[in-house]
């Protein structure tokens, strides 16, 4: 790994850290580039070397390509990791770096192009005989575009075709408000990506997420590191992720990740990246996008399949050929993730900010945290809600589940509302229990899900709460005894 | 120390005759107070709520502490003065928990007649800040009163004074007081706030003058609305008088107990020893006091049933036994009790004066519960000096330095009344209990002895007078008598403060005995005794 | 001395007690002889009739954080005589529109003077990636309108008032 003297961390949280520790340990440098907001972040104490970037936003402060070519030349990291998000999966940023002479510890600026389009992504994928779901694409044929959604059938998904991660997505149940809701997508699609064209396809009821993690290096070996789960998802975003799939039998967990490897060789990817698909319950899979980055849930990857996805991508990205063939990657064992975020499951998922007053992780076998806070830092609402990542392994999903659910009531995070109560409620819930979810399952089972607390809990919260205020003991201790032994007594 | 030993039998046919004749009494005190507290007529109520106010005992409700006690002054004064129609005189008082702090609490009673100040009202709180006097407590004044009862303006207004005087002297005294001004304090009702160190006004519904706008009509011919005479927002910020305007009365009692908790503590002259309830349960006094007057009791099985622990040392225990005289806790404040066995004798007042002087000596509060005919007469006691052994008796009493305290648990007839820390000697508090009598001698002999006088008057007279005349007017004689001896006579006139639950005694001495040790304790000194 | 803890869309009206050593808490019509040890920082053992529990407590100005039983509650303490002072929340309801979580203004759809009806669109406001509308909750006159578009709030911030209704 020669190529790479230096890597600049192009991001902040949890997966600065998570990139941050497998340079440390591959004897790396590392430089962590960070906003004043995020000065007191863990990923920022750790690291050796740092770089202060500035914007007009904190997040402005992460997408600025110019602050980051300045962070390589300033600290001379001739290698960027782009973590997820951000960056990512911006094609000119690629272009940018490979112009400066730094490494991109992703694909190609070309693949990125072509698979960061959904459009483009779809038709590559079709027209290499591999399963899509019926859809319209808005550009064919702009005029028609409204009847042309129509024909797709109801229920149906319009999209931005640049669009990512939920952002913009409608669901359309029937005919009456279609052009109104396309109007609507189109604006989102705007604001969030610059780029108001759409993208519909077929919505399937009641589906699951199912991706695959595929690696290709510079010499035309690709991979697949197993299949993910990811369809515990509240509005269209993961929360909980976990392989193997419940789903699969073994034979339709190798046709999916087989078809995964066909399209990464397809497009000649380099380094890590996924391949996402719809699964319906029938059992037919289509391809929905290909994310040509480090995914959030990578970490259930490498827990069921032992290697460290990171250090991976910095050997391909080295020009090293991958030196395993797919035989030698096997899934042993069960792995969980669920994203701790910030935010109250039961007030519709609404941000929550404040102080992190009190952090305790869960310890014990088979439990990782993959954590971005650290106790007294601010939550704000500057950057997106996920706080840390639990990761949990043990040898059948049975087990795994219980670990998890222990580990999240063991998770200790005060002063901020969190979703780790609302996770292990998910967890306990029948139907997962028993594998048989769908990307609406949260949605569905909301009432299901809300936490109730019983006479007894209620007592000890309120005894704790009023036990604790100092200002009402204070004041309850002014009372003279004989008063307050009394009670409320009147002659 | 040893506990009482009682002897009563809770199923004896005596015990159970007296629980029957007692509950009947106490549930018509019960009654009588719970009408003098909240029964009102609905015009005053409907005019309450137009006018968005929170009753007098409900102001005082939410200005207490919640979860602790209030023993409340005199709830049955004027009960029969004014043909009954001022209840509690329209103010209600008494000792509360405010923010931590024991205060004296004065709030009008704006449910009846706006509250009006009678004679009686203004003696109640008179008396209510004699008690913050003696016993160096706060004052927080709830002010919402229509003013002086202009039909007996004479009646208010000589007497009436001492209210502001004893003000002054609660300041001169650095004993802090609060005004809520929550309606108007009009004429003498504006020194209220005037001479507090906190006043509190609330906007559209407080206002403090000298005249109102009526008055000064009438005086100058200027007219003027009453929020600009003297309304919240005039007199917090252009007159000075107040010093906070709030907009809610709620705000008032909110800022009023901000107020108070910044006040120092006070140092206590003695302080409780760690407390036990009663070993004997209270409830069995309705058992113990007699259905008739003249029946005698043993105050040991009162004592028993008030004191910590039924726990008692009694002192001299053989001699002079018709008082019973001992140390006891109550909610473990030392006490040094004085309690009536039958006829107070020459060795009893001898007893009574050395146990008294014992207590000085020491430092120890006294009890006194009565239930005495007075002292012993007859030519063999005289011979003995049973006036000046009772004048010992007395002399001791009145020059005691430790706090007193007197409860009227049955009879209090004669000088036993006086030797026993009647009103005129100044206990720090004094209680009937609802069955309590009092006077020169009882109903039935008073009745007696006056009847002969007026009869002898009539026949002087008339000297035909028929045997249904004779019976008439021994009839109307022992009728007066009955009434004018009655607990309830005594509570109108506060010649109490307050008729007591024998239940409730534990407790009301128990806050008496705490508030009493705010004052420091002076040496003892007396007079001259007659030896 | 009384509180008012909020949890959620529940509030519970609590009286704290400590007589004779021991504190008790009313809660509603029962009373719980209620302890707390602290074991390490932040770190209790909370014993409510003599049954025990183990929680991680954290306080704020405004909240008391509560780790218990596996999951964490936050209790919004009032004290119901500092609400009073505070003296706010007495004016026509339904006057101000508060936001319902943090977020930013997309578009601003009336102006200070303007006379709406119920149901009119105020504000469109994003949030949590979606677009939200501000409805007028009754007819009246806009009174203020605090943001401009692409501004951003927090939770609770207020968007747009109506003038008081007459009474």
């Amino acid at each position: 790994m020669q190529k790479i003297k230096k890597v600049l961390i192009a991001n902040r949280g949890e997966i600065a850290l998570r990139i941050l520790r497998t340079l440390k340990a591959a004897g790396i440098p590392g430089v962590v580039m960070y906003h004043r907001v995020d000065r007191g972040a863990p990923a920022v104490r750790e690291a050796e070397e740092t770089y202060l970037i500035e914007g007009e936003t904190p997040v402005a402060a992460y997408l600025d390509i110019e602050n980051i070519l300045a962070a390589c030349r300033t600290t001379g990291a001739n290698a960027v990791h782009p973590g997820y998000g951000f960056l990512a999966e911006n094609a000119p940023f690629a272009k940018a770096l490979a112009e400066a002479d730094v490494i991109f510890i992703g694909p190609t600026a070309d693949v990125i192009e072509l698979m960061g389009d959904k459009v483009s992504a779809r038709k590559f994928v079709e027209a290499r005989g591999f399963p899509v779901a019926p859809s319209a694409i808005e550009e064919d044929d702009p005029a028609t575009f409204v009847e042309r959604v129509a024909k797709v059938g109801f229920p149906v998904l319009i999209k931005p075709a640049a669009g990512g991660g939920g952002k913009g997505m409608r669901v359309v149940y029937d005919g009456a408000n279609l052009a109104e809701e396309v109007e609507r997508g189109r604006r989102e699609g705007e604001r969030y990506f610059a780029d108001g064209r759409l993208f519909a396809e077929r919505f399937i009821e009641n589906p699951r997420h199912i991706e695959v993690q595929v690696f290709g290096d510079q010499h035309g070996n690709y991979v697949h590191f197993w299949e993910r789960e990811c369809s515990i998802q509240r509005r269209f975003q993961k929360i909980i992720e976990e392989t193997p799939s419940p789903a699969l039998s073994p034979e339709q967990r190798q046709e999916i990740c087989t078809a995964a490897v066909g399209i990464a060789e397809a497009v000649g990817y380099q380094g890590a990246g996924t391949v996402e698909f719809i699964y319906a319950p029938t059992g037919e899979f289509y391809f929905l996008e290909m994310n040509t980055r480090l995914q959030v849930e990578h970490p259930v990857t490498e827990m069921v399949t032992g290697y460290d996805l990171v250090y991976e991508q910095l050997r391909v990205a080295a020009g090293e050929a991958l030196n395993y063939t797919q035989a030698d990657i096997t899934q042993t064992g069960h792995s969980i993730e669920c994203r701790i975020c910030a935010e109250d499951a039961d007030a519709d998922f609404a941000p929550a900010i404040g102080k992190l007053l009190k952090v305790r992780e869960p310890v014990g076998p088979g439990i990782r945290v993959d954590s971005g806070v650290i106790e007294g830092q601010d939550v704000t609402t500057a950057f997106d809600p996920m706080l840390s990542k639990l990761i949990v392994y043990a040898r059948d999903r049975q087990q795994c589940i219980t670990r998890t659910q222990q580990a999240l009531r063991d998770y200790v995070l005060l002063g901020v509302t969190t979703n780790t109560a609302y996770l292990d409620k998910i967890l306990s819930h029948s139907d997962f229990i028993s594998g048989d979810v769908h990307t609406g399952f949260l949605a569905e089972q909301a009432d299901v899900l809300k936490q109730n607390l019983s006479q007894d809990t209620l007592d000890f919260l309120l005894s704790a709460a009023a036990l604790t205020d100092e200002q009402l003991c204070n004041a309850v201790a002014e009372i003279p005894e004989l008063y307050a032994a009394m009670g409320h007594w009147r002659n | 120390m040893q506990r009482i030993r009682s002897a009563i039998r809770t199923q004896s046919e005596s015990y159970l005759a007296n629980k029957a004749h007692n509950e009947k009494v106490f549930t018509a005190f019960r009654e009588r107070q719970e009408r003098a507290r909240y029964v009102r007529p609905e015009r005053e109520l409907a005019r309450l709520a137009r006018q968005g106010k929170m009753t007098g005992r409900q102001r005082v409700e939410m200005l207490l502490d919640p979860g602790t006690p209030f023993l409340e002054f005199s709830s049955l004064a004027a009960c029969e003065d004014y043909d009954g129609e001022i209840p509690g005189a329209n103010v209600i008082s008494g000792i509360g928990i405010v923010s931590g702090r024991e205060v004296v609490i004065h709030a009008d009673d704006n449910s009846m007649k706006g509250g009006a100040w009678y004679p009686r009202s203004t003696q109640k709180i008179i008396r209510a800040l004699d008690i913050a006097i003696e016993n160096r407590l706060p004052v927080i004044h709830i002010c919402d009163s229509a003013g002086g009862y202009l039909e007996d303006m004479a009646g208010v207004f000589v007497k009436g004074g001492r209210v502001f005087r004893n003000q002054c002297i609660l300041s001169k005294m650095n004993i802090p007081q609060v005004a809520i001004v929550c309606g108007n304090c009009t004429a003498g009702g504006a020194y209220i706030p005037g001479l507090c160190d906190y006043a509190i006004i609330v906007r559209g519904m407080g206002a403090v003058f000298l005249g109102g706008p009526p008055l000064v009509k009438a005086a100058t011919g200027e007219e003027v609305t009453v929020e600009a005479l003297g309304g919240a927002d005039m007199h917090t910020s252009i007159s000075g008088t107040v010093d906070y305007p709030v907009d809610s009365e709620e705000q008032g009692i909110a800022m009023a107990r901000e107020i108070v908790g910044q006040f120092r503590q006070p140092t206590k002259a003695y302080h409780p020893q760690a407390t036990e309830a009663p070993y004997y349960d209270p409830e069995e006094l309705f058992g113990i006091l007699p259905s008739d007057i003249k029946v005698q009791f043993d105050m040991r099985e009162v004592i028993a049933r008030i004191v910590d622990g039924s726990r008692f040392h009694e002192y001299q225990p053989a001699y002079g036994k018709t008082l019973v005289c001992g140390y006891a806790h109550i909610w473990g404040y030392k006490v040094g009790i004085l309690g009536n066995n039958g006829v107070l004798f020459n060795d009893s007042s001898l007893k009574a004066a050395h146990f008294i002087s014992l207590c000085n000596q020491n430092g120890t509060p006294l009890v006194f519960l009565q239930n005495t005919t007075g002292y012993m007469i007859g030519r063999e006691y005289e011979e003995k000096g049973i006036t000046k052994d009772g004048a010992k008796m007395l002399m001791a009493q009145a020059g005691s330095e430790v706090p007193k305290f007197t409860v009227l648990t049955n009879s209090s007839f004669g000088a036993g009344y006086y030797g026993m820390c009647g009103r005129a000697w100044d206990p720090r508090f004094l209680w009937c209990w609802p069955n309590a009598e009092m006077g020169v001698m009882g109903a039935e002999q008073a009745a007696r002895t006056l009847g002969d006088v007026k009869l002898a008057q009539l026949k002087r007279a008339n000297p035909d007078v028929s045997e249904e005349e004779v019976a008439v007017l021994r009839q109307r004689v022992k009728e007066k008598a009955e009434r004018e001896t009655s607990a309830y006579f005594a509570t109108s006139r506060m010649w109490d403060d307050g008729i007591l639950m024998p239940t409730d005694t534990r407790n009301a001495l128990a806050i008496a005995l705490s508030v009493a040790a705010n004052a420091p304790l002076a040496n003892p000194s007396y007079g001259v005794f007659r030896m | 001395m009384k509180r008012e803890f909020v949890i959620g869309s529940e509030s519970y009206d609590v009286l704290l007690n400590k007589a004779l050593g021991e504190y008790h808490l009313d809660v509603g019509d029962r009373q719980l002889a209620i302890q707390a040890e602290e074991i390490g920082s932040g770190e209790y053992f909370i014993y409510v009739d003599g049954r025990k529990q183990r929680a991680f407590v954290a306080v704020d100005d405004e909240n008391t954080y509560i780790h218990m039983e596996g999951k964490a509650v936050t209790i919004q303490r009032i004290d119901p005589f500092e609400k009073i002072m505070g003296g706010d929340g007495a004016d026509g309801s339904g006057s101000s529109l508060l936001a319902p979580m943090p977020g930013t203004v997309i578009s601003v759809n009336c102006e200070p003077g303007q006379q709406v009806s119920e149901g009119d669109v105020l504000m469109v406001i994003e949030s949590m990636k979606l677009e939200t509308t501000v409805a007028a909750p009754r007819e009246g006159i806009v009174e203020q309108v605090n943001f401009s578009a692409g501004d951003t709030f927090d939770q609770k911030a207020l968007l747009v008032s109506l003038q008081a209704e007459e009474e």
